[in-house]
């Protein structure tokens, strides 16, 4: 009599255990700030990934680079019940309210790529202020010693990734060494969209034509826009550099032609590390060992693309 | 006693000029306490500016107004309002989507101690008002929602709330059937019994022998006489409107009776649900069929079935024996029948296109030089027009709205005759012009006739239906219930059959 | 007297359609009644709200206003800008870089500085309804104009950067729970129902659907249009300004982009609730229940995860709905 009760008691036990576990399949949400290039496509799937890897289930909302959009969609993951949030915010301060009321309600926020502000748990990204540093280097000391004309294309002045890898290029050129010797012909703004960087590089060529001598672009998506137009205007001596690390530039590099350089921002990277600190915070309780993430911060060029470039690729 | 004394609305020396043409030279016009007193003349003659010069929209250049003694200047239709005159315009102005009591109090709404306005005192007086005239209307229904005739009570209604002592009605009379005429001269006589002074315009000269106490005839913007209504009679106030005389006795078309004439069209047994009944009659060549019936016996609905404007249940339709599938204006036209339709502005011209564009527009694939249209052949085409029909237009490129009636009607004519159709409709092709142009519009019409064309008339005015036709049908909710000769045709038998006589 | 059976489902058919949106939502989705929920979906609305109510009188005569978006972004940042002091010598500069919560130096208390933005509005409103009115050029065209003029404005003063600074006290007003209700819904709500007493119980809210209309009539009773024909405009503005300082609050900081796009929802929402672009006819009750159906839609389609492009697809389906379904119960009912 007491061996049955036992076995049914742990039978039930078991069961009980069992269906726990089933229900407690972790909800979490990611507030993306756009899909409009590769860059955030292969975060998207990433996210989807490593999500599913981990058996969490995850609810991806796009904000087509609206920043009200984004406090809707929030509140929206809030109210589906997400768990915890990933977030790449549209600009750095229009979420902090927003943000504060998610960490009222005890939901965890990771941000990525873009910096925000407010009392988040985990930053992972590049440093984007760096990634601007390095490719300055590489101009000042091996594109263009002697000096020379740049031109600029950002994604959004409003967007920290535009701010950091732009304003730290433009530090190195500050650098009194380097005071005088070069000139920033004009910015233009392509939303970091491969298309607009085209059509802005023609623009760019048809105001300043022969007096540029490099164009440097906040990310690859857009330099390989400006490549292009370039390449129809036939002056093939004009360097080209990205950021991001995009698979496409990394073949333009291997070629050896007029695109020189670019930073890894492995937007996969990031965003799996992000998922997974994540869950692991969510699900055991781990919390992250810092604060900002930041995944490597590389320069690319001809010597060691070879190193990076993955056909198969994603991004 | 002065007389002057005893007018309640007095008008001296009226004066208005406006670039190029003087509406008004030196008018004198007075309305006296208890009086009805007609306005008449043709359009263009300076009636309308006239009264819209006493009901406060116009500025005089010259001339003074006094009411009751005092002289007046009056700044803005309200504050003619405020004196006591009042105009109820032709085409009455309405808000729609405003109920009727708001449409009276327009504003002017009561309100309550907070300055909120209180639609429970406003819906009372309305009410109050609306039953001064025996009109069973709901102060609360919308405007918008209710026939022509209604609204024209309400704007009666609303005079009557700003206790006018002199009110205008302009042209009551053409929307209205014969008994709400009747009743509305009933009020008339009810407002003309309390003092006061009441302007009555119209076209119609049997209205204002029937309800006029004196008439003003104005000419060419000038004063052509006031008289007596008893001391006149009809051929005087002809004469004084057209400055000449005119033989209303002549009699119809080309033939007067049908025998031996050739069928051009036959109808057999038309029905449509609701509009029209077993209609069948045939239309001979060189006719003129006058169809006669009150508002709502179907003639327009008739007109507008024969052309393929509307469809029909069940019927045939016979060309020259030929039996004809006319589903749409365009077949009909190119089948050879025309119509000329009532609403003239909306639906016979394009106001905003000139006389020549709305001359040959239907015939433009004939005045072609080449592949491309020629502006040589479509301008002396229309020119051929605007002399053989005497249309009065200072140039061809004059916008049509810029037209009198009657021209304008002249132009819709035109538009026609070029095509060689053989049978014309008109609706109502007189309404709304002057007696020298309905006289030119009939002699066209006579003479379409004597060319060999067979023509239908649509008309509510009976004088004009005997005048015109050889023969007369008469229509009664959607039946033909008489078909006459001209000769058994009379006034009695007429008005009979349209009320619902029936014939053996 | 005039039978009314058909009118009861005119008049009232709107209604019908807010409840069945209502229970589809709540069988679709079991989220759809919970308290979050609920919130989320008046706070989104009442944006929109605030901006139809502008859009109501503006129709209501006729016109319409695509500068209210545009608005909204360029009060957010006036307001940021008063904020930080006298407003020709704060000039952002090129690449802003957030250092931290600023000290802030406003002209004016706080207070103030919220009236003077929502005067501002009033004002370009102003402008707006008088060239509209005086050089008889359709308002389409002016506010366009002034739509297009007023986001280049905003984005070339800021360089396109959002501008922080935004301070507690007015984040209360996108976020403050006064009685559980959330305080964008509060201040719609009111500001709803004092338009609706404007329209109905004035003289001169009257005279607008009068002149909106009818002009010739309204002339003829004695009302001279130029101040009935402006104002709604003024009205327009004004609240594009005050939905502007709100989103300044739920951002923490005026950006100029903001707004794109919401004129279109502000309009869509005045036509489904039956106010006609003709002028002359409609009504703020009905433009609210727009702004309820329009938010409700949006509401379930987020609950079901449909994703943006889709949802905009559902929205223009719905406003065509909207309009066809109004114009055939009136024709129904003038029979």
């Amino acid at each position: 009599m007491k061996k049955r009760v036992l076995l049914v008691l742990s039978v039930l036990l078991i069961a009980a255990a069992l269906l726990g576990a089933q229900a407690k399949k972790i909800l979490i949400g990611f507030s993306h700030v756009s899909m409009n290039n590769p860059y955030y496509l292969a975060m998207d799937k990433a996210a989807r990934d490593t999500a599913a890897a981990r058996g969490a289930d995850i609810i991806v909302l796009n904000a087509e680079e609206d920043i009200s959009k984004q406090i809707a969609d929030i509140e929206s993951l809030m109210v589906k019940g997400v768990k915890g949030l990933i977030v790449n915010s549209t600009t750095e301060y229009g979420t902090m309210p927003i943000i504060k009321k998610a960490k009222a309600m005890g939901i965890p926020v990771v941000a990525i790529d873009r910096p925000l502000y407010g009392d988040y748990l985990a930053y992972v990204g590049i440093d984007q202020w760096k990634a601007g540093e390095l490719q300055g280097e590489f101009f000042t000391k091996k594109l263009l010693p002697a000096g020379g004309n740049i031109l600029l294309i950002i994604g959004d002045p409003g967007c920290p990734a535009s701010i950091g890898r732009g304003n730290g290029m433009l530090s190195i050129l500050d650098r009194p060494e380097n005071k005088g010797k070069y000139k920033i012909l004009a910015t233009y703004k392509a939303s970091y969209n491969q298309m607009l960087g085209m059509q802005k590089m023609e623009e760019g060529i048809a105001a300043y034509g022969d007096k540029i001598d490099l164009v440097y672009c906040a990310n690859d998506s857009m330099a390989l826009g400006a490549q292009a137009a370039l390449a129809n205007a036939g002056m093939e001596d004009v360097l080209v550099a990205g950021i991001d690390g995009q698979k496409e530039a990394y073949a333009e590099i291997m070629k050896g032609g007029q695109y020189k350089s670019t930073v890894i921002n492995n937007s996969w990277e990031i965003t799996q590390k992000a998922v997974n600190l994540l869950v692991d915070y969510l699900d055991k309780k781990v919390q992250p060992k810092e604060k900002s993430v930041i995944t490597g911060t590389i320069l690319v060029t001809a010597d060691n693309v070879k190193k990076y470039y993955d056909q198969n690729a994603v991004f | 006693m002065n007389p002057s004394d005893a007018a309640l609305l007095e008008a001296r020396g009226i004066t208005k000029i406006y670039p190029g043409v003087v509406a008004l030279d030196n008018v004198d016009f007075q309305v006296n306490a208890g009086e009805v007193h007609c306005l008449a003349g043709e359009n263009g003659a300076g009636k309308s500016t006239l009264i819209e010069i006493i009901g406060g929209s116009y500025t005089k250049d010259a001339g003074t107004i006094r009411l009751q003694g005092r002289e007046v200047e009056f700044a803005n239709p309200r504050h003619a309002q405020e004196l006591g005159v009042a105009v109820l315009h032709q085409e009455i102005p309405i808000l729609p989507h405003l109920s009727v009591a708001e449409n009276i109090f327009l504003s002017r709404q009561p309100v309550s101690g907070a300055r909120l306005i209180s639609y429970a005192e406003m819906n009372r007086q309305a009410r109050r008002w609306l039953e001064v005239i025996q009109a069973d209307i709901d102060p609360r229904t919308l405007l918008g929602d209710l026939p022509i005739s209604r609204q024209q009570l309400v704007s009666i209604a609303k005079a009557l709330s700003l206790e006018a002592r002199v009110i205008i009605f302009d042209e009551p009379s053409a929307v209205l059937t014969i008994a709400e005429l009747k009743r509305l001269f009933q009020i008339i006589a009810s407002l003309k019994a309390e003092g006061r002074g009441i302007v009555y315009i119209s076209h119609r000269l049997e209205e204002i022998f029937e309800i006029g106490d004196r008439v003003t005839v104005l000419r060419n913007g000038k004063l052509a006489g006031t008289e007596s209504i008893g001391r006149i009679d009809r051929g005087t106030l002809i004469k004084m409107l057209v400055g000449r005389e005119i033989d209303e006795s002549q009699t119809g078309g080309g033939a007067s009776s049908v025998e031996g004439l050739a069928p051009v069209l036959e109808v057999r047994g038309l029905n449509r649900k609701g509009v029209l009944e077993d209609i069948s009659f045939t239309l001979h060549k060189g006719e003129i069929l006058g169809v006669y019936g009150l508002v709502g016996a179907g003639r327009t609905e008739l007109a507008r079935a024969l052309i393929g404007a509307d469809r029909v249940d069940s019927g045939d339709i016979l060309l020259e024996g030929r039996k004809l599938k006319i589903s749409s204006p365009r077949e009909a036209i190119r089948n050879g029948l025309c119509l000329s339709p009532e609403d003239r502005k909306t639906q016979g011209v394009f106001l905003e296109k000139s006389v020549q564009d709305n001359i040959c527009l239907p015939s433009l694939n004939s005045l072609k030089g080449g592949l491309f249209l020629s502006y040589g052949k479509i301008a002396k085409y229309a020119a051929d027009f605007v002399s053989k029909l005497r249309i009065v237009t200072p140039h061809l490129q004059q916008y049509v709205k810029f037209l009198s009636g009657g021209n304008q009607q002249k132009v819709v004519l035109a538009k026609w005759l070029g095509m060689k159709l053989k049978v014309f409709i008109f609706d109502e092709p007189t309404r709304g012009i002057d007696v020298g142009a309905k006289e030119e519009i009939r002699g066209l019409i006579k003479k379409l006739a004597r060319e060999g064309k067979a023509v239908i008339v649509i008309s509510s005015e009976i004088p004009e239906i005997l005048v015109i036709s050889d023969r007369v049908a008469v229509m009664h909710e959607g039946r033909i219930e008489a078909l006459l000769r001209r000769q058994e045709a009379t006034r009695e038998k007429l008005m009979a059959y349209s009320m619902g006589a029936k014939s053996e | 007297m005039k039978p009314k059976p058909n009118r009861v489902l005119a008049d009232y058919g709107l209604y019908f359609v807010l409840l069945a949106l209502v229970l589809v939502s709540a069988i679709l989705s079991p989220l759809f009644f919970s308290y979050n929920n609920l919130a989320n979906l008046l706070t989104q609305a009442s944006f929109t709200g605030l901006l139809a109510l502008g859009m109501t009188f503006v129709i209501l005569m006729g016109g319409i206003d695509l500068s209210v978006g545009s608005m909204v972004g360029f009060a957010s940042i006036l307001y940021a800008t008063v904020l930080h002091g006298a407003l020709f010598t704060f000039m952002p500069k090129e690449i802003f870089v957030y250092q931290g919560a600023p000290k802030l130096t406003p002209i004016l208390p706080l207070p103030l500085d919220v009236l003077f933005v929502l005067a501002v509005g009033a004002f370009f409103g102003l402008i707006s309804g008088f060239i509209s009115y005086r050089f008889r050029i359709h308002s389409f065209i002016v506010t366009l104009c002034v739509m297009i003029f007023t986001r280049g404005l905003a984005v070339s003063y800021t360089h396109g950067q959002p501008l922080f600074g935004v301070p507690d006290s007015i984040s209360y007003l996108a976020y403050g729970l006064p009685a559980k209700i959330p305080m964008p819904t509060i201040i719609w709500l009111g500001a709803s129902l004092l338009c609706l007493l404007f329209l109905r119980y004035t003289r001169f809210g009257r005279g607008i659907y009068a002149v909106g209309g009818g002009e010739e009539a309204a002339r003829l009773s004695g009302i001279q249009p130029a101040w009935y024909r402006i104002f709604p405009y003024i009205a327009s503005g004004f609240f594009a300004a005050l939905v502007g300082i709100m989103m300044s609050g739920r951002m923490g900081c005026g950006d100029p982009k903001i707004g794109q796009g919401w004129e279109l929802d502000a309009i869509a929402a005045v036509v489904i609730g039956g106010t006609s672009l003709s002028g002359g006819k409609g009504s703020i009750g009905g433009t609210v229940v727009g702004v309820l159906i329009m938010g409700l839609v949006i509401n379930i389609l987020n609950l079901l995860e449909i994703q943006a492009y889709p949802q905009a697809m559902a929205k223009g389906i719905i406003i065509v709905g909207a309009l066809a379904l109004h114009s055939v119960l009136s024709r129904r009912r003038s029979r």
